[in-house]
């Protein structure tokens, strides 16, 4: 079963990578959005909700605020939108929580960038060279 | 007839090494843990589930099906999973929290079995003076450090208590980061030393020195250098031939014979195959399943003869549960301070473990193992710094190779509210009450706490760091997790203790602890080298009066 369509999808990519941008290394969708699916479908069942509520609301705000979906903007563009859904300056454009689904996109992100590759994402420990973590033994 | 000379309850730290002691000593034994005897690939190296940090499950169990409760800030009851921190697991395996902890070896200091006289007994706290003294159990403490096997320097801690022989092995070498805090120290005229390590500096008992890897403190030992109870008293126990290990096994109960005096125990057998109850008569019992456990299984030994619990006749049983607190501080340096040498923590002082103007006790500064990335990305990263975005990217790149953490365990002052307690409403997988936690600890140890928050400040401040953060303490809860100490406290006067000063439980002739949970304080320090030293102190004892 599809956890997501092929707009949300591409809508939750650009969420991640603006939450762990691409630069040299990987952004947080190349490296923890593979985690992420896996997770919704197992461990974060019960967060499915408030990942479907995420997408629907960032391209209610795009479109709003640029006349185009989220996934079509620019770096500082979708950047802004996050900042201000979670401080407030942009209103929810439905019920719910921008900063609760905020903080949750975010430690999800980083737990599949930053965690061992076995959990599914952190291909080839790109996040540990990135920082200078070595595993000798 | 009876079946064992002496069940163990628990094959941790504990009873380990009371099951070898009583096997060398010819006695047959029947050692029951409720978890498995895992493999270091069962134990694996998830960064998500583990004894540091366990997100979605945990590496050493107990499984799921194993609540603990607890009433939530809006007085609701509220069933705990193993790996969510409200349960204050420490694990279940053969080793129990020896199979992956972080090893430090220290010893109490001998102000700290007399706190009570040393500050006095602040109001509501249940301080006392324990029933013997650091003398009494220094013996102990060096047989425990020779035969499990510790590293250090015996001499460059200035404030320790007597030792009367070095450490077997040499301490670990210093690292980047030992260095730095060294230089801070010395401008401070603080005295510091390499922290001792139950982990082979060199080959030792026929095992390999350390391989200095990134996954020490919450994993199984890659190079089998890491000295728990799994790899050496509980092998030489299984190697007499008298003692028999029972694994994924649970007592449920201790029995007692006609006169309420403990008779054996009954257990479920292979609970994950083919469950059966099984009853077995023994001529003592020791238990040592952990503070937490180990007042449970008491609590839930109601009889008759004990209708509040076995050795509970003056509801003490549960009661004093303590861990530590742990305040800190971070910083960052110009020069990266990580050189990727495990285990970690290379330098400790134990210049405010007492002795401190107005707060009681105090405790031990060290710096911190090594963070795994996705630890480090939780919880050292300074609170103005960004969570996510461009920033956050770049202070972790730059940043992870750069941070101080000095931390250390605050002596905690005991409250009798803090506590376990049985819930009959919740029960666990095969039926039984769970544990039920409550209370805090006093709150005299908030202020010893924020002492010790304000020493690792000085100490990160002397470094020379860009940027320290780290909040100061300043809320009162409970503690226990895998420094869990005191619920069934030893003591001369049975009606404020559980146990005497050997371990045996005040009404029964024959039924012993032999964990964290008699303690009666749990020190400024990491406690399981003190739970080794009286296992061996009060087995012995246990040997010479059955024998």
């Amino acid at each position: 079963m599809m956890l997501f369509n092929e707009q949300e999808l591409r809508t939750l990519a650009a969420f991640m990578d603006t939450l762990i941008p691409p630069d040299e290394y990987p952004g947080g969708w190349d490296d923890a959005g593979n985690y992420l699916l896996n997770q919704i479908a197992s461990n974060l069942k019960d967060e499915m909700p408030i990942y479907k509520e995420a997408v629907k609301v960032l391209k209610i705000v795009s479109n709003a605020e640029y006349q185009m979906d989220y996934y079509e903007l620019n770096e500082q563009q979708r950047y802004r939108i996050i900042k201000e859904l979670e401080n407030g300056t942009i209103a929810s454009p439905i019920s719910g929580s921008p900063p609760a689904w905020i903080t949750h996109a975010v430690r999800h992100t980083a737990e599949g960038y930053y965690a061992n590759p076995e959990n599914g994402g952190n291909p080839e420990t790109l996040s540990w060279k990135m920082i200078g973590f070595e595993v000798t033994a | 007839m009876i079946d064992y000379d002496v069940v163990v309850v628990g094959a941790g730290a504990g009873g380990g090494v009371a099951a070898c002691v009583l096997a060398e000593a010819g006695l047959s034994v029947l050692l029951i843990e409720r978890g498995r005897n895992l493999s270091n690939e069962d134990v694996g190296r998830d960064h998500l589930r583990n004894q540091r940090i366990s997100l979605y499950g945990n590496n050493a169990g107990p499984d799921d099906g194993n609540p603990r409760t607890r009433y939530n800030s809006r007085g609701e009851l509220v069933a705990i999973k193993p790996w969510e921190g409200d349960y204050h697991n420490n694990a279940s395996c053969v080793g129990g929290g020896t199979r992956v902890y972080g090893a430090q070896a220290w010893r109490f200091m001998a102000q700290d079995f007399r706190m009570a006289s040393t500050y006095g007994i602040p109001e509501g706290s249940s301080l006392a003076d324990w029933p013997i003294t650091y003398e009494d159990l220094e013996p102990f403490y060096t047989q425990a450090e020779n035969e499990l096997g510790v590293c250090g320097n015996g001499t460059a801690n200035i404030y320790q208590s007597n030792r009367t022989s070095d450490y077997p092995m040499p301490a670990m070498d210093p690292t980047l980061c030992s260095e730095k805090l060294r230089k801070g120290a010395d401008q401070l005229g603080w005295n510091t030393f390499p922290v001792p390590l139950l982990i082979n500096s060199k080959t030792y008992q026929s095992r390999p020195g350390c391989v200095k890897c990134q996954h020490c403190v919450g994993f199984a030992c890659p190079s089998n250098s890491k000295n728990g109870t799994h790899n050496t008293v509980i092998p030489r126990a299984l190697a007499t031939g008298l003692c028999t290990l029972q694994t994924d096994s649970m007592v449920v109960r201790i029995e007692v014979d006609s006169r309420g005096q403990t008779n054996g125990v009954t257990y479920l057998s292979n609970m994950h195959e083919n469950m059966t109850a099984v009853r077995v008569k023994s001529r003592a019992v020791v238990v040592c399943a952990g503070a937490i456990e180990t007042a449970r299984l008491l609590l839930n030994s109601s009889s008759t003869h004990h209708p509040n619990g076995i050795g509970n006749d003056n509801d003490f049983v549960g009661r004093n549960l303590q861990g530590h607190y742990y305040p800190g501080s971070m910083g960052v340096t110009e020069e990266p301070v990580y050189d990727g040498i495990g285990p970690g923590p290379s330098i400790a002082t134990c210049q405010f473990n007492h002795g401190n103007e107005g707060v009681i006790g105090g405790g031990m500064l060290a710096n911190e193992f090594i963070r795994l990335p996705i630890i480090h990305w939780y919880r050292a990263m300074p609170p103005d710094v960004p969570r996510w975005g461009k920033e956050n990217k770049e202070w972790m790149k730059r940043y992870f190779t750069r941070t101080l953490h000095i931390t250390g365990p605050v002596q905690e002052i005991p409250s009798p509210e803090g506590r376990v307690t049985v819930n009959t409403s919740v029960r666990d997988v095969y039926g039984l009450p769970v544990v039920h936690l409550s209370g805090t600890t006093h709150k005299e140890t908030v202020r010893t706490a924020k002492f010790m928050w304000e020493r690792s400040q000085e100490w990160l401040k002397a470094c020379g760091v860009e940027k320290l953060w780290g909040d100061p303490p300043n809320y009162l809860g409970l503690s226990g997790g895998q420094h869990q100490a005191g619920t069934c406290r030893m003591g001369n006067d049975p009606k404020t203790s559980v146990t005497d000063k050997w371990g045996r439980v005040h009404s029964q002739s024959n039924l012993y602890i032999m964990d964290g949970s008699v303690h009666v304080t749990n020190g400024g320090f990491n406690p399981v080298l003190t739970i080794l030293a009286l296992s061996y102190r009060n087995s012995r004892a246990l040997v010479d009066k059955i024998k």
